[in-house]
């Protein structure tokens, strides 16, 4: 399992229930070597994760049409996969729903409507810039500790 | 003030009424005193008289009875005819005188037990004055002077004349008899006291008597045992000149007041006031008939009382009236007492009561109690209770329904808001969610543009989109931002931190943007090590507003910002080369929704609402801000902040808090196991503090990074629970230098409240995460883990002997306990007496079925007592897995797991708390960073 870690590129979940934004995500990370991987509900979304466990998820906190939402969906990924980032990908910009994901284990927000270069920037910080190299990096120490000081994932 | 009138009250209405019944028991003694002193005196000093007018009578009467006996006396022995004979026989003969005597001795022997009257001596003599016979009782002293009253009977004595002989202090009866046949006369004396007795006994002690012959001449007296009169007095009677005198004029007064007895005031022979009484002697027959023959009116006796003794009755007789008045005094004292205590007493009762009162106890009464009167005072003060507690309860109920009214329009106020908030929250989100469509898509467009797919024209349109929207997304915020500070939902949190690091990164965020218009910006700081103690956040959203209108407004030349100190405070200001702010225009731009625009103007991108925000968020900051600005030549904003942001109440004391919560006890209990608490927040601090204490451990505080280090060094605590917010830095910072010094290295570490990177906090040795909120048991359950007092189980039910051994061993170590059951039956009779923290279930058994199993817990709840997880080798179903996510049931794939994934697993399974320490803080190495992917 580990000689195929090493050569898999990154696993990049896209988790929201409308296509758009998915796609806008998956656009904005083609051509980067990562994986992508698509979810519209919280059902797919956790059988995904947990088949192809991806290194990163964005998130969606509010999932129309599923048995959870995203805030429950992020706080059952973190509990199966500690290692796993989940960013959170949302249109509130109120503290109470930055403060719902940071305590649901949620590592960055990102505010919708999202800068192109907010989401590379997470995908590289988290992933490094493409396809990890053999042994790849571990996440950088205090990043955890960015998530809320990262001036891009922090902006509302 | 009130208690001292109470007493004055209280002691003034008990003393009067003790006075006036003391005053009212001493009325009959005065009275008394009063009726004795003044008009009493005559009437009993004539009631006196009249007693001595009585005992003077009655010792006359004595008087005559004596001298009656002694004639009776006189009278038989002259019947004895043989005496007789013999004394005429003219005895002149020794012999015959002898004999005359034994017959006088047989005589008078003879008459001693016939006669009542005591007599001393008898004497018969012949009328030559010879003693014929004489008897004188043995050892009696011969009488004397017998010549002398024998020479005044030879002068011719009247008959039954009583003399008086000084020298034997009695009285001596000389009685001249006829003898009869002519013999001659024979004189006979009879001596006797018995009169001088009569007459004391009947007077008493106390009084003098004299009794006077007819001329007022003494013939007997005084007869009280007093001595009468000095120097050598010749006369019979024994009185001096000066008593006789006064004798004579006592006499001479009673004789010209009459009558056969009487009394006055006179004097006594001693010339002292006295009451005398007088009253005459009736002599019997014989004597009287002598007495008449000579012309006189018989004797007189005379008694007198000195008057200061009259007094001495009286005293016997006042005894009775005091002791009445005293009596009196005493039962009415008593009286009084319990009367003025029975008045007082319900008046002081009633005085408690009436004050409770007016405390605001308007429902309670006073109890009437007491005399009438205070019952009615009783009745007014309830009467008046009784308006108050109306006027009470109107002005009460007024008072409620103002504050329900004030309460009403409050909520509604509040409710209003939080629609408000509500609504902003939600349009703002609304709007977000299309224009992260516009705007992504945009830069993808025109990102894609550039490989050539857009015109020039094209690439104009979509920029301008982009721009709208990018503005259109920053105004969402803004209004956002305006709506939580108006609305006093934004902390201020003050940290002190370098204002020259804030100030570059902030300038260095705009540098590009500033690059891409061709602007310089620059920074010019007067004192680099400035600090300042401010809220970072808010100072770094202000300047980031400033800088970004600088930008934006500035077409050419340069954006500088600079810092200088001025005393307490410090200036930051922003300038800019733009076009200028027109004065008139200077009020208004930091108001919302105004921003400056006029034809002589370029249109501006924005909202206006960043000065606004800027200047709400300043004064928050307690500064202020101004504008400076000439019109085409530039603006400049200066923000002037206090350096030290100066504290409310509340921070104040927290600070205080902070201080006595972070000190070192002097002397540390030596068998509690010492706790080293570490958070910026004071509140937090206070938290631990108590559940640490009651928790039965010592509590040790710190604040920073530099005190929490330096506390484990020296104090070496059993265990450490830190915040992963501190004073000066994150908790990362001091978990990593706490794990690099080998003297703290090997302390148990819990984190409290969120920890965000399990990984990390493993390999740093976190060995438990206290989820908010924190309760007693879950603080004791890990500090007893920590500090090795008690374990934690994980329980696996798995067949494979090879995935529990391999489990086993990730166990080892860690902090956990572990037991493995083969089959479900061997768990389930388990649970039956014990719960384990975490229940790891294979799917695949023998027998019975994990699915079962987990069913089964699910369902009867007891998920919400342990955490059970699947453990399994193989792919699941979508439909497993959904069953599983329904269930919230987590997973662990067996397959390519490593014990750092495994216990990485085990720390999220419990919920962020009560997780075991990691092998780190048992003092083994951390696993290296590159372990941590394996799981992946």
């Amino acid at each position: 399992m580990m000689s195929e870690t090493e050569q898999q590129p990154a696993t990049v979940l896209v988790v929201d229930d409308r296509e758009e934004h998915r796609e806008l995500i998956v656009a904005s990370l083609e051509g980067r070597g990562y994986r992508m991987l698509e979810a519209a509900d919280a059902a797919s979304a956790l059988e995904v994760a947990r088949r192809e466990r991806p290194q990163l998820v964005f998130l969606d906190l509010q999932l129309r049409g599923s048995d959870i939402d995203g805030v429950g969906l992020a706080r059952l990924l973190k509990r199966e996969q500690p290692g796993m980032r989940v960013v959170a990908y949302s249109a509130w910009a109120i503290p109470e729903w930055r403060e719902r994901a940071r305590q649901a284990g949620c590592d960055a927000y990102l505010t919708k409507p999202v800068e192109l270069a907010q989401v590379r920037r997470v995908a590289a910080r988290y992933l490094g810039s493409g396809t990890p190299p053999p042994g790849g990096e571990g996440p950088q120490p205090g990043g955890p500790a960015d998530e809320q000081g990262d001036p891009e994932a922090a902006e509302p | 003030m009130a208690v001292a009138i109470r007493r004055r009250l209280h002691w003034s209405l008990r003393q009067k009424l003790l006075v006036l019944f003391v005053v009212v028991s001493l009325l009959p003694l005065v009275s008394a005193v009063a009726v004795v002193v003044t008009g009493g005196t005559e009437e009993v000093i004539s009631e006196l008289l009249e007693l001595q007018e009585r005992r003077a009578v009655q010792a006359s009467r004595a008087v005559a009875l004596t001298v009656e006996r002694a004639l009776a006396v006189l009278g038989s022995i002259a019947a004895e005819k043989d005496l007789l004979d013999a004394a005429a026989a003219a005895p002149s003969s020794r012999s015959a005188r002898a004999e005359a005597t034994q017959r006088l001795d047989a005589a008078v022997r003879r008459l001693r037990s016939d006669v009542t009257l005591e007599f001393a001596a008898l004497r018969i003599c012949d009328g030559a004055g010879r003693v014929v016979a004489e008897t004188v009782p043995a050892g009696a002293e011969p009488a004397a002077g017998g010549e002398g009253w024998l020479g005044s009977a030879r002068r011719g004595p009247a008959v039954g004349e009583v003399l008086w002989c000084s020298g034997h202090r009695c009285v001596r009866l000389a009685v001249p008899m006829r003898l009869p046949g002519g013999a001659g006369v024979l004189e006979g004396l009879l001596v006797t006291d018995e009169v001088l007795g009569h007459i004391a006994d009947v007077l008493g002690s106390k009084h003098s008597s004299l009794v006077l012959g007819p001329a007022g001449e003494v013939v007997m007296g005084p007869c009280s045992r007093e001595r009468v009169g000095s120097g050598g007095a010749p006369a019979a009677s024994g009185l001096g000149p000066q008593a006789l005198r006064r004798a004579r004029a006592v006499f001479e007064r009673a004789s010209s007041l009459g009558g056969a007895w009487g009394s006055f005031l006179g004097r006594d022979l001693q010339g002292r006031e006295a009451l005398v009484g007088y009253a005459r002697v009736e002599l019997p027959g014989a004597v009287t008939a002598a007495r008449s023959a000579e012309g006189g009116p018989g004797w007189w006796l005379l008694s007198f009382l000195p008057r200061k003794r009259v007094w001495a009755p009286f005293r016997r007789r006042l005894w009775v009236p005091a002791v009445a008045a005293g009596v009196t005094v005493l039962v009415l004292a008593v009286v009084g007492w319990v009367v003025s205590r029975s008045a007082v007493r319900p008046l002081e009762a009633m005085t408690a009561q009436a004050r409770h009162i007016a405390e605001g106890h308007f429902e309670e009464r006073v109890t009437p109690a007491g005399s009438i009167e205070f019952r009615q005072l009783a009745g007014a003060i309830n009467a008046m209770a009784e308006r108050l507690a109306e006027v009470d309860s109107l002005r009460t109920e007024e008072l409620m329904e103002r504050q329900a009214l004030l309460e009403r329009a409050n909520r509604d106020l509040q409710e209003m808001n939080r629609y408000k908030n509500e609504f902003l929250a939600n349009v703002s989100h609304e709007l977000r969610t299309p224009l992260n469509t516009v705007i992504g898509f945009t830069e993808l467009a025109l990102e894609g543009g550039r490989a050539g797919a857009l015109s020039e024209r094209q690439r104009k349109h979509l920029q301008r989109v982009l721009r709208a929207g990018r503005q259109l997304r920053d105004l969402l915020g803004e209004v956002l931002d305006l709506s939580a500070i108006e609305a006093g939902r934004v902390e201020v949190r003050a940290e002190t931190f370098r204002l020259a690091t804030l100030l570059r990164r902030v300038v260095a965020e705009f540098r590009s943007r500033a690059a891409e218009k061709g602007l310089e910006t620059a920074l010019h700081l007067s004192d680099p090590g400035l600090t300042v103690t401010t809220d970072r956040q808010k100072l770094r959203q202000i300047l980031s507003n400033l800088l970004s209108n600088a930008v934006k407004f500035t077409d050419s030349g340069r954006v500088e910002v600079s810092a200088q100190p001025l005393g307490s405070m410090v200036q930051i200001s922003v300038a800019d080369t733009g076009p200028g702010i027109p004065p008139e225009a200077k009020e208004v731009i930091f108001e919302p929704f105004r921003q400056l625009d006029g034809s002589t103007t370029r249109l501006h991108e924005g909202a206006g609402l960043g000065l606004a925000i800027c200047q709400k968020l300043t004064r928050l900051l307690g500064g202020r801000i101004t504008v400076q600005s000439t019109l085409g030549e530039g603006s400049t904003f200066r923000l002037l902040l206090p350096r030290l942001l100066r504290g409310t109440e509340g921070e104040r004391e927290a600070e205080e808090l902070g201080r006595l919560l972070t000190q070192v006890p002097a002397r540390p209990r030596p068998h509690t196991p010492l706790v080293l608490c570490v958070s910026g927040d004071v509140e937090v601090l206070e938290e631990l503090r108590r559940l640490v204490q009651d928790g039965g451990y010592q509590f040790l505080g710190a604040r920073t990074v530099a005190e929490a280090l330096n506390r484990a060094r020296q104090l070496r605590p059993a265990c450490i629970v830190t915040d992963m917010v501190l004073a000066d830095a994150d908790g990362w910072e001091f978990l990593e230098l706490l794990r690099a010094d080998a003297s703290t290295a090997g302390i148990p570490v819990a984190v409290r409240g969120y920890l965000g990177d399990v990984e990390r906090g493993t390999r740093l040795g976190v060995g438990a995460v206290l989820a908010e909120p924190m309760t007693e048991e879950a603080l004791r359950a890990v500090l007893d883990r920590l500090t090795g007092v008690a374990q934690h189980w994980v329980w696996m039910v798995d067949d494979d002997p090879a995935a529990r051994a391999l489990v086993r061993e990730f166990c080892r170590g860690s902090g956990f306990a572990f037991r493995a059951f083969a089959s479900v039956g061997e768990v389930r009779r388990e649970l039956e007496r014990a719960r384990p923290q975490v229940l790891l279930v294979d799917l695949l058994l023998p027998g019975e079925s994990g699915w079962a199993l987990l069913e089964e817990l699910t369902a009867s709840g007891d998920t919400l007592q342990f955490e059970v997880a699947v453990i399994t080798a193989r792919e699941l179903t979508p439909e497993q897995e959904r069953w599983l996510a329904r269930r919230a049931v987590p997973v662990i794939i067996k397959s390519g797991l490593t014990r750092e994934g495994f216990l990485a697993s085990l720390m999220g399974l419990v919920d962020w708390h009560q997780v075991p320490r990691a092998a780190a803080a048992g003092g083994s190495a951390p696993p290296g960073p590159s372990e941590a992917h394996d799981d992946v």
